[in-house]
């Protein structure tokens, strides 16, 4: 009977492992196998250990009397979050980081695994450590709910939230060692994760401290609103940080594009949806939007450059995959590959995000009259700024281009480099005029973008702000009149031969589909009637 | 015209292929097309251009310019439609800490989506085949250079591709385990898989392949049979005779022929650049035995290969 419950057992795990993530299956192999894992974990039981029996000891007779769950519970966070926020997400991305070194990198990509594949695998094996330790830890952390002083929804933010913490971090580190870097480079991207850990070992630390001593969490509508949007944001951001770490394992000839702008799309539908949650229902403070504005600005900087740098030349295999239909292409359009299209596409998006936010301070039931007075100069600087260096920064890459071949990553040194002239060159110009003393901004100082924004809030003439996007406006549109002829891509037939051999691998799937079903049924049935007898 | 190893269609086919690293051209403007079930070798001195391009075919690395076909796909276009059909083995073998040979092979067998009974059986067979059944069960890292070799060749045989890319998979092996690789090609060759495989050592693919390629700063200098290399590089085999007493009447009846060039007489000996073939080279020993004369002695030597390769390269090698 056991023995065959044991092969029943054995087969339908290792039908199981058929379906898992081939990478899932061999790190955890491994993993098993490592010096590291098992100092972790015996580690990690210890530290439990002693804490739980010295705080004991330190609070012998009270702990009878007093509920004494909170001080144990901030221990065992300290314990837990050495694993989760450092060890876990270091390993992912010297995992990642030492296939790239070793050259089975190369191995994988030859196999049937996507590069997605690649990268979901090394993250789920890294959430798999996850459970790991926190299973181990789960005992103690039931003993501090028997101690009293913390409740479950404490304990399940404090929990939830170092697995999404942690689980950011993996994705960061993943994305950073799948990013291209030579030798030095990897130790640069070692230690911009390091600093990264160690800003979130703070932050979250003192969050989940605060929260545990003060006991934060009741079920209110606002804290769980708060959840809900973090969540939003750690799975948006993972995913275009995973994507973004696919794309460059890809090959060159892939469309590399067109999935990030998708993930980024969904990103900032996400978080302006979460916004206007919190100023509509929750009545939010009206000044959370021009830190929002700002938020935008940066990520649609950084990644507009990044579009910008792109090549304009699309491979045929790109544009085999256009919508079929000339309608298609042209609600597409803005989605296909190119610098032409990153450029309308990230200051659209921009654009679009100011006006949602503008729209949300005009519906706000809480917002005081001038709230858009306010909020508006900003929104137009920011967004005539980023229409204005954006177009230089694709000028330049166009001259790039035309001598060699290059990285999008350099249309953001580009992007700094354009930035950082346009400040300083006028403000140099001026403080030498000035014979090194002390002047006010002037209209001289339009490029300086760092001054103005800073003088935004002590009062600028008001038509400032409506100047840097006059001129900024002003480039774009002859950026897109002149350079990007935004002519649609022509789509390119697949060969048959693709075609066929797509069929038939679709064809194979489900004969192997019906087949293992059947394999299945049939084996219950043997099962049964072996019972019968 | 595309030069093309062995008869039928072509499985591998470069179309003048380029890869430049900044100003290195790394490969510059490489043609050639290798039909089912050949043996075609790619030989070199380091820095060539042989990894670069085998990459380009593996789809790990675009062409600059050019277009590399595998069974009628591109690696340009259709990646993932090439790689089922490839078996890469790069000159670095890359493993895994903390796993053994069985489940390194298993590990790629899963990526290749073998699944089940599949992957069990075509494991057992790949172990078998390489001969690495019995170290099924030792760590990977840690055994032998041969035996990583027999290992990594296993990993490329996995899903069973119609091409083999091989970078230079006899390098660093001692006699004995090259004689072993060389009858494991010679196996695969016969079950009519098309390889590409390279050294930087001629006499290592002399005998496996049915063509080689002699490539150089990037570009393919020669291509074809090695015979034929030799024949085309070199038109005159050296014939040396010896002739008892005769050595003087010998050349001047040589002299006659119009395929013996630069006749030298120095003793008995006679020596003389010769460009007929064997036929030709029978003619002449029979017409100086005819005459009469004492030939003791015929040898025709070709150059040796290493001969013919620093011949073909002369001039670029500095
Ligand atoms: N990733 C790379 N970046 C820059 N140069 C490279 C790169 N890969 C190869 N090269 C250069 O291309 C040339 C050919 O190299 P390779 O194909 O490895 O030669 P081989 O395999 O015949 O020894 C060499 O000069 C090498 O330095
Ligand atoms: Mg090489």
């Amino acid at each position: 009977m056991t023995g065959r419950t044991m092969e029943r057992l054995d087969r339908w795990t290792e039908r199981m492992g058929d379906w898992l993530n081939p990478i899932l299956v061999k790190e955890t192999r491994q993993t098993l196998k490592s010096r590291q894992f098992i100092v972790t974990f015996s580690l990690l039981l210890l530290a439990a250990w002693g804490w739980t029996a010295a705080a004991i000891a330190m609070s012998m007779p009270r702990i009878y009397y007093v509920p004494s769950g909170q001080p144990m519970l901030v221990g065992y966070y300290l314990v837990l979050a050495v694993p989760m926020l450092l060890v876990v997400p270091l390993a992912a991305h010297r995992s990642l980081a030492a296939e790239v070194d070793d050259g089975t990198l190369d191995l994988l990509s030859v196999t049937n695994l996507s590069p997605l594949q690649i990268i979901t695998g090394k993250l789920a094996s890294g959430g798999l450590q996850m459970m790991l330790y926190f299973v181990a830890l789960m005992p103690c952390v039931a003993f501090c709910y028997v101690l009293r002083g913390v409740d479950l929804m404490t304990i399940g933010t404090l929990l939830g939230g170092t697995a999404e913490v942690a689980t950011l971090l993996t994705v960061v580190g993943l994305f950073l060692a799948a990013l291209p870097s030579g030798r030095g480079g990897q130790f640069v991207m070692m230690v911009v994760m390091l600093i990264l850990i160690g800003i979130a070992e703070f932050a979250f630390g003192g969050f989940a401290i605060g929260m545990i001593t003060q006991g934060g969490g009741e079920a209110s509508g606002e804290w769980i609103f708060g959840i809900v949007a973090s969540l939003l944001f750690t799975a948006t951001v993972s995913a275009i940080l995973l994507i973004a770490a696919a794309v460059q394992l890809a090959p060159p000839s892939e469309n590399r594009s067109t999935p990030l702008r998708r993930a980024l799309l969904v990103h900032q539908t996400a978080m302006t949806g979460c916004l206007a949650y919190a100023m509509l229902v929750l009545e939010a403070d009206w000044q959370v939007i021009v830190p929002c504005v700002y938020y935008a600005a940066a990520l649609w900087a950084v990644i507009g450059a990044l579009m910008v740098g792109e090549s304009g030349v699309l491979t045929p295999r790109v544009r085999r995959d256009l919508p079929g239909t000339f309608l298609g292409r042209a609600l597409a359009v803005w989605l296909t590959p190119g610098p032409g299209t990153g450029l309308v596409f990230s200051v659209s998006c921009m654009l679009l995000f100011s006006l949602a936010a503008i729209g949300l301070l005009i519906l706000s039931p809480s917002a005081p009259g001038d709230a858009i007075d306010r909020t508006l100069p900003h929104a137009l600087t920011l967004g005539g700024y980023l229409m204005l260096f954006l177009s230089v920064t694709r000028w330049i890459m166009q001259l790039i281009r035309l001598r060699s071949v290059t990285h999008p990553g350099v249309a953001v040194a580009v992007l700094g480099l354009v930035a950082s002239v346009a400040a300083i060159a006028p403000y140099s110009a001026a403080l030498h005029l000035h014979d090194y003393r002390s002047f006010p901004w002037s209209h001289w100082q339009l490029t300086n973008w760092a001054w103005t924004i800073v003088e935004l809030e002590s009062g600028l003439s008001s038509d400032v702000p409506y100047l840097v996007f006059g001129s900024g406006a002003t480039l774009f549109a002859l950026n897109v009149v002149l350079l990007g002829r935004a002519v649609l891509p022509q789509r390119v037939a697949t060969p048959e031969r693709v075609l066929a051999e797509r069929a038939a691998a679709e064809r194979a799937a489900a004969e192997r589909a019906a087949a293992e079903k059947s394999l299945a049924e049939g084996a219950t049935v043997g099962f049964d009637s072996g019972a019968m007898r | 015209m595309i030069p093309t190893v062995g008869e039928g269609e072509a499985v591998i086919e470069l179309r003048r292929v380029h890869r430049f690293f900044g100003k290195t051209r790394a490969v510059d403007d490489i043609s050639f097309a290798v039909a089912r079930g050949s043996v075609f070798g790619y030989i070199g001195p380091n820095g060539a251009g042989k990894t670069t391009s085998m990459r380009i075919l593996a789809t790990l690395e675009l062409p600059s310019y050019g277009d590399a076909i595998v069974d009628g796909f591109s690696v340009v276009n259709d990646p993932e439609m090439v790689r089922k059909r490839l078996g890469f083995m790069p000159d670095a073998f890359g493993t895994y800490a903390n796993v053994n040979c069985a489940e390194y092979l298993d590990f790629f067998a899963r990526s290749y989506g073998l699944v089940g009974r599949e992957r069990t059986q075509r494991l057992k067979r790949v172990l078998e085949f390489t001969g690495a059944a019995g170290i099924a069960e030792k760590p990977i890292r840690g055994l032998s250079k041969g035996m990583k070799q027999r290992i990594c060749l296993g990993r490329a045989l996995m899903h069973d591709p119609a091409v083999l890319i091989l970078d230079e998979p006899a390098a660093g092996l001692d006699p004995r385990a090259r004689i072993e690789l060389r009858k494991m090609i010679g196996a695969l060759a016969a079950e009519g898989k098309t390889i590409l495989i390279s050294s930087h050592i001629l006499t290592e693919l002399a005998e496996m392949c049915d063509a080689v390629g002699i490539i150089e700063q990037g570009r393919l200098l020669a291509t074809g049979s090695v015979e034929e290399i030799q024949r085309q590089r070199q038109q005159h085999r050296e014939l040396t005779l010896r002739v008892m007493h005769g050595a003087a009447e010998a050349a001047e009846r040589l002299g006659q022929r119009d395929d013996c060039l630069e006749i030298r007489v120095e003793g008995d000996w006679v020596r003389t650049a010769f460009s007929g073939d064997l036929a030709a080279q029978a003619d002449v020993l029979r017409d100086l035995v005819e005459a009469g004369l004492p030939v003791a002695e015929l040898t025709a030597r070709t150059k040796s290969l290493e001969d013919v390769f620093l011949q073909v390269t002369e001039g670029l090698v500095q």
